[in-house]
């Protein structure tokens, strides 16, 4: 199993090469020796793959790598598989049916039908056993219908709020629009 | 391979802002007693220190703990809301340091009040560190300057089995099971007292301040008529020359303390006990930022992984069972490069969130991994529907298993923490190693308004019964003192007072103290899983 990195846009797929005496990769297929030796000033080192040395600055935000090299940044990001798998592999593609946690009632209803919601973005709030719970949304989606209303009572399991897949393209514009 | 936990808190939010506001004025109001418990004393008692030739306590633990280490107060609100305040602390400063690379508890008694006497929180507090002492294998460092038990209230710590008689068997105990213990004898050890550095392995004691008797003079002159001062009667060369009862004599404070940690070099180093282990590494999110997510309303719910993601090394976290039972958050992460699991409160404990918490804890029992509960709970499910499906069985399973588990457990009061969610959840009965907790954090059988409610539900029935029906102003006047000392009795402050936890803690130090709380709990190895009878 190899490591799949995001350079800019682009995907690369990286597998470490085990062989004696110094560091081997393979990227997308083609072996490379490659040694990193850490600089004097912090971000600094120097790379040295297949026998050319090139000094390059790494910066890390989060689990983003910025490499400065010969006057450009570049932006280097691990992708997660695991992630790409699961979203590859789900036939809803964000779609989802919210259901009550447990009985009790709607203390405020957050959203309207039509509605883009971004993940973590409150749908409504309700209250039981004396809690109030924020429900909020789970990924990028739309909301389909709001199946209750301020004040209503329901049990456990009962429907909530129904989303439609959103479009991440979608999502990403209204995000730069924010902005 | 781990994930880091994906925060979806806006620090811009206006709820953000508000909550962050309402926190950072409870940690500096917790700062400030903490600050005043540590320093404020009357200048006279200073100056009667100062007179003796005497170190305040904290200049003591100062120079006793290697240079550059942290040292881990334990309890240091305990007595805040008793005696009217006096004994800061409880009258005696316990913890954890190093000690010429060592992890000891260090129990100091505190001298600038009221001599360093023992009020009864002083020797529940002197009891349950020796608890600690024992159920962690920890090494003692006692610092001894006290009077001896404060007589107007000897009635409440002399003669139950948790009273000071507790001490010295702890004591004993400790070195029963091979942990070595150091007394160093700074003022007087009288009457129970003197039995701390009798029975500690090592002791040293100070020429003039120090004595050890079972009667001061006073006491000898009414029992006996005989009339003798202190050195002679108990003080350093006749311990160290005549009696063996301590070891080692030194002139200076200064000069004990450096003695006292040569002792303590001598002493032989545990191996701790085998978990998994990994390189450290700090969260990704910004602790600073755990201020803007509990909320100013303990009746608002809040995503207990925001928590974990700003304590646990590099926000990474494995969640076990991520869509079954969702209001109890289970899952593996590490803690100062120390594996844990940790099972966190997200809602209300229900049949299948209970289901998996007992599950969770016996995996984590089996692969050797110490527990940390992240208390915010209301308690288990009520209802119909919930009692038939057996909510109170299921409740049993959770209680059983965490109460059994053989690995090291760990608790930290985050906010809420209400009647048997407190059992399930390792509440203070269950033995967990340490309990730390928020100044926000509130306890009690039920909530207040509950309480008030079913008081006050009683009450009017009662009256009805009578042939009675009571106005609304009178309810009231039922439910008004209930919410009062309820509002009282279940704070934080209260609750470290009658150290019910092991101390408070600011939020941005849980990592820390958790940290440090695990590494001290491996010196005592892991016994194999064994349960009791679980009910189907």
């Amino acid at each position: 199993m190899g490591y799949d990195f995001a350079l800019q846009d682009e995907s690369f797929a990286v597998h470490p090469v085990h062989r004696p005496g110094r560091g081997h990769l393979a990227i997308e297929g083609r072996a490379f020796a490659a040694e990193l030796f850490p600089g004097l000033v912090p971000g600094e080192h120097f790379l040295e793959i297949d026998g050319r040395q090139e000094r390059i600055f790494v910066a890390v935000r989060g689990d983003v790598h910025f490499i400065h090299w010969r006057g450009r940044a570049h932006r280097v990001e691990a992708i997660d598989a695991l992630e790409r798998a699961r979203r590859a592999a789900d036939p809803a593609g964000g779609a989802e049916v919210i259901q009550a946690p447990m009985p009790g009632t709607v203390v405020e209803v957050a959203v309207a039908a039509g509605q883009t919601v971004a993940p973590g973005q409150l749908l409504m709030t309700i209250e039981s056993m004396k809690l109030q719970t924020a429900i909020n949304a789970p990924a990028d989606a739309i909301v389909g219908e709001v199946c209750v209303a301020d004040g209503d009572t329901f049990d456990q399991g009962d429907v909530l709020v129904r989303l439609a897949a959103g479009d991440e393209e979608d999502a990403g514009a209204n995000e730069e629009e924010a902005r | 391979m781990m994930r880091r936990i994906e925060s979806r808190i806006d620090p811009r939010s206006a709820e953000f802002q508000r909550y962050r506001a309402a926190n950072r004025e409870r940690v500096a109001e917790f700062r400030a007693m903490q600050d005043a418990a540590r320093f404020d004393r009357p200048q006279r008692d200073l100056d009667r220190l100062a007179h003796h030739g005497k170190l305040f306590v904290r200049d003591r633990i100062e120079q006793l703990i290697d240079p550059g280490t942290p040292f881990l107060e334990l309890s240091s609100l305990a007595a805040n809301t008793e005696y009217d305040g006096d004994a800061k602390s409880a009258s005696v400063v316990c913890g954890i340091g190093i000690v010429s690379g060592r992890e000891v508890i260090i129990r100091a008694d505190d001298p600038s009040i009221k001599g360093g006497a023992w009020y009864p929180l002083t020797v529940k507090k002197n009891v349950r560190i020796l608890d600690i002492a024992i159920e962690n294998r920890l090494p003692v460092v006692h610092i001894c300057d006290s009077a001896g038990g404060f007589l107007p209230l000897q009635s409440e710590l002399f003669a139950d089995k948790d009273n000071a008689g507790r001490i010295f068997r702890n004591q004993s105990i400790l070195s029963k099971m091979g942990v070595p213990q150091l007394a160093l004898v700074f003022g007087q050890c009288t009457a129970g007292g003197a039995y701390i550095p009798s029975l500690s392995d090592y002791s040293i004691i100070l020429r003039g301040n120090g004595g050890i008797f079972l009667g001061g003079p006073p006491l000898v002159k009414a029992a006996t008529g005989e009339v003798v001062d202190h050195d002679t009667l108990g003080g350093a060369d006749v311990h160290t020359r005549v009696s063996g009862v301590a070891d080692y004599a030194a002139n200076s404070e200064e000069e004990a303390i450096l003695l006292g940690r040569e002792i303590v070099s001598q002493w032989h180093r545990p191996e701790k006990a085998a978990i998994e282990r990994r390189e450290p590494e700090p969260p990704a999110y910004d602790p600073e930022e755990l201020y803007g997510i509990v909320p100013d309303d303990i009746k608002i719910q809040f995503d207990m992984r925001e928590v974990i993601a700003r304590i646990v090394d590099g926000s990474y976290f494995h969640e076990y069972q991520p869509d079954y039972g969702k209001t109890l958050i289970c899952g593996y992460a590490w803690i100062w490069g120390q594996k844990v699991g940790i099972l966190a409160n997200n809602g209300v404990l229900f049949n299948d969130s209970s289901l998996k918490g007992a599950h969770f804890i016996e995996l984590c029992d089996k692969n050797r991994t110490p527990l940390v509960f992240l208390q915010n709970i209301t308690g288990f499910m009520v209802g119909r529907e919930y009692e038939a499906r057996g909510i109170c069985k299921d409740g049993a399973k959770f209680i059983m298993v965490q109460s059994g588990a053989s690995v090291p457990k760990f608790t930290v009061m985050v906010n809420g923490s209400f009647g048997a969610g407190n059992y399930g959840m390792c509440g203070r009965a269950y033995d967990g190693r340490f309990i730390f907790s928020w100044p926000n954090h509130q306890i009690g059988i039920m909530g207040a308004e509950q309480a008030a409610n079913t008081l006050a539900d009683v009450k009017v029935r009662q009256l009805e019964r009578a042939g009675e029906k009571p106005t609304d102003a009178e309810i009231e006047a039922i439910r008004r003192p209930v919410l009062e000392s309820y509002a009282r009795e279940s704070s934080a402050y209260y609750a470290t007072s009658q150290i019910w936890d092991d101390g408070l803690i600011d939020p941005v130090d849980t990592r820390n103290a958790l940290g440090m709380a695990i590494s001290a709990s491996l010196n005592t190895p892991i016994e194999d899983p064994h349960y009791g009878v679980l009910r189907f």
